[in-house]
């Protein structure tokens, strides 16, 4: 992989370069908070380079909260794609994001292909920033997601100072690439990454032993750790809503009140929610909040690798900072690992 | 890219009342070629789609070796299917599928089967059960039992009662209950109380059971008493789902997708899944 070095001076006029073909997604202060968010970037001066993470991932950009799949027009459907402009660039986004997108490629084209979400991960391409420290929660490096890619990103930056090392990983990036101001990376750079690397690998909290989850999983159903956080949870959802990899939605139909057009409206869906495992007749298969809250942890940590291979959880972290009753799903780890009942 | 969101439009050729509650709607594709070209496996699940009243799975209920139509038969019990109950034979609707995996599709021809269902989990049979009627012409080697609340929940008697009169078959019907004013000249009682007189010993037998969890719990546990291998208990699943191809995440118990790993599950595979009754 070729290496070069970017000066912060110049991430100005990169981004006006980038903006000439592609629409710019970055990260953003929520108002006066401490909050991030990514969105669309003017100019370089909103982009928060000192930010952690967003709370809402940018799983959002390819699968939207929210979205018209079909309309109805006298009685018949009529399909709704997404309508791309230029192709998205995501600027800054954190190596566990870009492993849930990684993640739901894999979803969203097992069995079938769901086009809306493909016409999105194509148009965008994704410029990964290395974490300048472990966040408050995440444990990216135990679930081997970060701190930095291995694969799949199509530029990797890396904070030296006063210039980011910056490496190429795919045709995309290298294009991505001609549009700034580069120099080619010294020995000395490359060290100088490399010692950043192991500095945030020793910071990462490696007491979180993942080894063989599915198993731990299985064995572990009926354990009452599950009661235990069952009891605190207070069914609000928000763990799964911040959730990268969490992929569920809902489909609706909604009509006009003549009842002539309407839509099919694709949501996102949270399995901590009771309607969720509703079925006919009031039946529900999940109506304790415990089977709930397990449904969710066990689904990133066990259930996903017999599905499609890999672990869902890619320790971004966000579950375990969002949670309002402080429900941390590294500590079920170490409940289960324990293994008492 | 084809979107697997897309529907095709069908027409109502005919609907029959089963019950109070459950009709029979036959069904065709508008479209001729789409008619000819549909097959689907004993088992399998389609969605049917109402605009504005949304979507939902439903077993297919039919011989598969019918390829003029196809049907699928549904109790009215919320909205979608409310809406559903209103409609009336030519009337129009959109679906997709067929989706799942059936029932084990070879079933070695000196095996015996056996079949036992509750309520409305007879429909995703009826279809294995058409088939093997056309392939062993007498009804050996298939033994049917067959358990509903009360007689007039009984959906297909009619065309039960006719199997149990072909030569040999053994079908046996059971009702929970029977009011006075109601007419049953088969058994009383649960299914399980069937097992007592069924014919099928477990060394050779393959048993498909399809109904509410809590009936199937008791059924496979009264299997496995007389012997049964949990390898050998086939069961057919439930959930609600939004895409039917493993997306919508909803229909997920444990590591499995009913839509796409089922709905039909070898018993052994699923035994110690959470979110379950059975």
């Amino acid at each position: 992989m070729n290496a070069v070095t970017l000066k912060k001076s110049n991430i100005d006029s990169f981004l006006k370069n980038l903006k000439k073909n592609y629409e710019v997604i970055g990260p953003k202060r929520k108002g006066q908070s401490t909050d991030y968010h990514f969105d669309r970037i003017a100019s370089a001066d909103e982009m928060a380079m000192d930010y952690d993470n967003s709370i809402i991932p940018p799983k959002k950009f390819l699968l939207p909260p929210f979205e018209t799949i079909m309309r109805f027009e006298k009685g018949r459907p009529v399909p709704q794609y997404p309508v791309l402009g230029r192709k998205q660039v995501i600027f800054g986004i954190r190596s566990c994001d870009l492993s849930s997108f990684l993640y739901l490629d894999m979803v969203y084209s097992s069995h079938r292909t769901d086009p809306r979400y493909r016409l999105r991960r194509e148009n965008l391409l994704t410029i990964v920033n290395t974490c300048p420290d472990i966040c408050d929660g995440g444990f990216c490096e135990s679930m081997g997601s970060g701190p930095i890619p291995k694969v799949g990103f199509d530029l990797l930056m890396t904070d030296l100072g006063n210039r980011f090392l910056v490496e190429t990983g795919s045709e995309n990036g290298a294009l991505l690439l001609g549009m700034a101001v580069t120099s080619p990376a010294t020995l000395a750079e490359l060290a100088r990454k490399k010692r950043t690397i192991s500095g945030l690998m020793r910071r990462a909290s490696k007491n979180i032993d993942v080894r063989k989850l599915p198993g731990l999983i299985n064995a572990g159903l009926d354990h009452g750790v599950w009661a235990e956080i069952g009891e605190k949870c207070i069914d609000c959802g928000q763990c799964a809503m911040v959730c990268p990899t969490c992929f569920c939605f809902d489909i609706q139909d909604r009509m006009e009140p003549s009842l002539e057009r309407g839509e099919r409206c694709r949501t996102w869906d949270v399995c901590l929610l009771q309607e969720f495992s509703g079925v006919a007749m009031g039946g529900n298969f999940r109506r304790a909040r415990k089977d709930r809250l397990r449904q969710f942890q066990a689904h990133n940590l066990g259930y996903s690798q017999a599905q499609f291979g890999s672990p869902k959880c890619v320790g971004c972290g966000r579950c375990i900072r969002v949670c309002p009753v402080h429900i941390d799903i590294r500590e079920t780890i170490k409940a289960l690992r324990r293994g008492t009942r | 890219m084809k979107d697997p969101y897309m529907r095709d439009e069908i027409r109502i050729v005919e609907i029959r009342i089963e019950t109070s509650d459950t009709k029979t709607y036959t069904l065709s594709f508008l479209d001729k070629r789409l008619q000819e070209n549909f097959r689907f496996r004993p088992g399998q699940f389609i969605l049917l789609s109402i605009p504005g009243a949304g979507e939902a799975a439903f077993s297919l209920s039919s011989s598969p070796l019918e390829t003029s139509t196809f049907s699928t038969t549904v109790r009215r019990v919320g909205s979608f299917t409310g809406k559903l109950d209103e409609l009336r034979p030519a009337d129009k609707l959109w679906m997709s599928g067929p989706y799942g995996n059936g029932w084990p599709a070879e079933i070695p021809e000196g095996r015996n089967i056996l079949i036992i269902a509750g309520g409305l989990g007879i429909l995703p049979l009826w279809p294995l059960i058409c088939k093997i009627k056309s392939r062993r012409n007498d009804l050996h080697g298939m033994e049917i039992l067959y358990g509903v609340r009360t007689p007039s929940n009984c959906v297909f008697r009619d065309r039960l009662e006719e199997l149990s009169a072909i030569n040999d078959s053994c079908v046996m019907l059971t009702a929970d209950n029977v009011p006075a004013n109601e007419e049953w000249e088969h058994e009383t009682g649960l299914v399980t109380h069937l097992f007592d007189k069924m014919r099928s010993k477990p060394p050779n037998t393959t048993a498909l059971i399809c109904g509410p969890e809590m009936m199937m719990h008791f059924v496979i546990a009264g299997l496995q008493k007389k012997g049964f291998d949990a390898k050998r208990i086939f069961v057919s699943l439930e959930r609600r789902m939004r895409c039917g191809f493993g997306h919508c995440g909803h229909c997920q118990i444990g590591p499995k997708f009913v839509c796409k790993d089922g709905p039909v599950f070898r018993y052994s595979d699923i035994r110690n899944l959470p979110d379950m009754e059975i």
